[in-house]
């Protein structure tokens, strides 16, 4: 047992339940409730995230504030937004537009290849991509080419696929009410069963 | 080396270059299988007879000068080859490119040999020693099988590169006797070398012992030519390649493809070519375009030409070939091809980086510049873009989604939603609604007046709303 131990801390790619994978590196997601629910403290880095909800719901504002620290130093790629992300707001928010580039693909397998390059590529540091026809393949190829390429991918994906299997390291669900974000944590390493956090909505 | 070209290292020194199989190494290079098959050059003047094979082919018994008939007894199953001289030259033109990063004098000598100028080059190099282990690193990096030779006058470097079989450099006294042993037959055409040989002479030691005038005014005229051209009285050569403005080179395929993938060994030989030329000229391409000849002489499919453009130019190999792959991974041929022509569009003087220890802006932009031009050139033009903010009082006019930078950030302090449609979507007139912001364009612009306000949907999608002459329309969510 004692050699096995040095074998399994030394393997990322290994999961020891509740045990707090310290060695790998997170980013704040800006809102202290959320990083002290989820194990690590914040989105995990050169790995694919994913929250799940309506469009529209608050996805995107949950992540502006790490798209906004990320952006000051290094290249934000976002892939096939619902909308056009509104400059002024972007700005509002803190985020470097210089450093920002908006990917719109045309068809579904230009989306996946977009994801896949954009995270494998090396030149963004953070991926935020809109992916309504994602599957448990096109998601562990992105997990993939994340940490090939050192990049944070969150993936905003439609409600109704928390049920499927991914492989994500980090899944959470989102809607809201008038006045708050509703997340569900349910997937993160070291996390046992769920947890639910109330952010005030901005 | 002889001490006799480091003494007069400012004299010229020819270098031949003898390059036996070029249509073969060519095969070799552009289609990969080639290796593991049996392939067979052959001569296409009859009597047809094997000019080049194969290391495949020859461990199976083909040799080279072997009859067409016999050669496929031996190997039924080889790959025969019809020789194709416009084949060899388009690539002997591009060796010859290459070879000027080592020199300012390449002439294409003949079908099979090329003279490189290198006295010139030599303190470049720090040596001639240097300078040889540099040109036979590029010979070989470009999968050629060659010979060098090296001579007291550039006539006797391209003999001893085609003949000499153990001594590749000699001084003039070693030149005169190794050319005094040849036979006649190896350095002369065969309608003079037969003249010769019926009266008994056999070598060129012979040859050289008659009297030449007698000898000329019986036979032909050309043989005095030939004795002079050897012995280096004669100072004429071709002209040296000249050193083009444009880069444009094709290569013919001497087995039509009918899928991009094929094409990726022939692709990568053009754009080393393209990097070579850029490099030699300090310059740099920022768009280039290739080509696809498709086979059939008449009645044929038009040329495909494929675009590739950048956003900063380069001169980097690596760089274009990921890109054209991944550019030709969205190409469908209708029609095999048979050819493929790559020509630089607009070169630029070459911008060296610098190499930081910390990440500086220059290579941020660069980054950003390398994932924009993945994405366009497989996704097209319109799929990438950056944000820009405009002055505008109307919200449709304060973005821009262009390359163009920032024209004027206007200062901020109002709710905006983080996602816009630039053609607001008529809604259904909302249930309540707060945060009322009055907004109107200048009267030059259509005098537009909107009264902005938020609200939510059933799904609880804060959107913001406007009413223009009755119908509600949504301009953005606060997502």
């Amino acid at each position: 047992m004692d050699a096995l131990t040095p074998l399994l801390q030394g393997s990322r790619h290994i999961w020891r339940g509740q045990h707090h994978p310290t060695e790998h590196p997170s980013i704040p997601s800006g809102h202290p409730a959320l990083d002290q629910a989820i194990p690590g403290g914040g989105f995990p880095a050169h790995a694919l995230s994913e929250i799940m909800g309506v469009y529209g719901v608050g996805g995107l504002s949950l992540c502006l504030p790490m798209v906004a620290s990320v952006s000051q130093h290094s290249l934000v790629a976002l892939i096939n937004p619902p909308y056009t992300p509104y400059a002024p707001a972007l700005v509002y928010a803190g985020v470097k537009l210089d450093n920002l580039l908006l990917i719109l693909p045309s068809t579904d397998k230009d989306l996946q290849w977009s994801i896949e390059q954009s995270a494998k590529q090396g030149s963004a540091s953070m991926v935020l991509c809109w992916n309504p026809q994602a599957t448990p393949k096109t998601q562990r190829r992105a997990q993939l080419a994340s940490e090939q390429g050192q990049c944070t991918t969150i993936c905003f994906r439609p409600a109704a696929h928390r049920h499927q299997s991914s492989h994500a390291n980090l899944r959470l669900c989102i809607d809201a009410s008038n006045t708050e974000l509703h997340l569900e944590l349910i997937k993160a390493k070291a996390l046992v069963g769920s947890k639910h956090i109330r952010l005030a909505r901005p | 080396m002889s001490t006799h070209h480091s003494k007069s290292a400012r004299r010229k020194c020819w270098l031949g270059i003898f390059t036996p199989q070029l249509q073969l190494d060519q095969l070799c290079i552009t289609q990969s299988e080639m290796h593991e098959i049996e392939v067979v050059i052959v001569r296409r003047q009859k009597p047809s007879a094997v000019i080049s094979a194969n290391k495949t082919a020859l461990q199976v018994g083909i040799e080279l000068g072997q009859t067409l008939d016999r050669a496929k007894a031996i190997a039924p199953s080889a790959r025969f080859i019809e020789q194709r001289p416009e084949i060899e030259q388009e690539f002997q033109h591009s060796i010859a490119i290459q070879l000027q990063s080592m020199s300012s004098e390449v002439i294409c000598y003949d079908s099979e040999t090329l003279l490189v100028e290198i006295g010139a080059s030599e303190s470049l190099f720090g040596g001639f020693d240097p300078l040889l282990d540099k040109l036979r690193e590029l010979l070989s990096s470009l999968g050629l099988c060659f010979r060098l030779g090296l001579g007291p006058h550039p006539h006797a470097s391209t003999l001893i590169a085609r003949y000499a079989n153990t001594a590749w450099q000699m001084d003039a006294k070693e030149y005169k006797q190794w050319l005094e042993q040849r036979l006649v037959t190896e350095v002369l055409p065969l309608s003079l070398a037969d003249s010769l040989e019926a009266m008994g002479v056999h070598q060129v030691g012979q040859w050289f012992a008659l009297d030449q005038r007698s000898l000329s005014r019986r036979f032909d005229k050309r043989l005095l030519e030939f004795k002079q051209l050897y012995l280096g009285e004669t100072q004429t050569l071709p002209t040296a390649l000249g050193f083009e403005e444009t880069f444009s080179s094709k290569i013919s395929l001497q087995q039509s493809v009918d899928n991009t993938q094929s094409l990726r060994f022939v692709l990568a030989r053009l754009i080393n070519d393209l990097c070579a030329f850029l490099r030699l000229r300090q310059q740099a391409c920022i768009s280039c375009e290739l080509a696809l000849h498709h086979e059939g002489r008449r009645n044929c499919h038009p040329i495909t030409r494929i675009q590739l453009s950048l956003s900063e130019a380069t001169q980097n190999a690596a760089q274009l070939q990921s890109l054209w792959q991944q550019r030709l991974e969205t190409v469908t041929l209708e029609s095999p091809v048979d050819g493929v022509s790559l020509d630089a569009g607009q070169l630029q003087a070459y911008e060296a980086k610098t190499q930081d220890l910390l990440l500086n802006r220059n290579q941020q932009r660069t980054e950003k510049n390398g994932l924009i031009d993945l994405i366009r050139n497989r996704l097209g033009t319109e799929s990438v873009c950056t944000l820009c903010l405009y002055d505008d009082h109307r919200p449709e006019q304060q973005l821009e989604t262009s390359a163009k930078p920032p024209a004027y950030v206007m200062p901020l302090g109002l709710q905006r939603p983080v996602g816009f449609y630039p053609n607001a979507k008529p809604i259904c007139a909302p249930q309540g609604s707060h945060h009322t912001e009055y907004l109107e364009s200048g009267w030059w612009l259509n005098d537009q007046r909107r009264i902005y306000t938020i609200d939510q949907d059933s799904n609880g999608t804060k959107r913001w709303i406007y009413c223009e002459k009755g119908q509600w329309f949504c301009q953005g969510v606060f997502d």
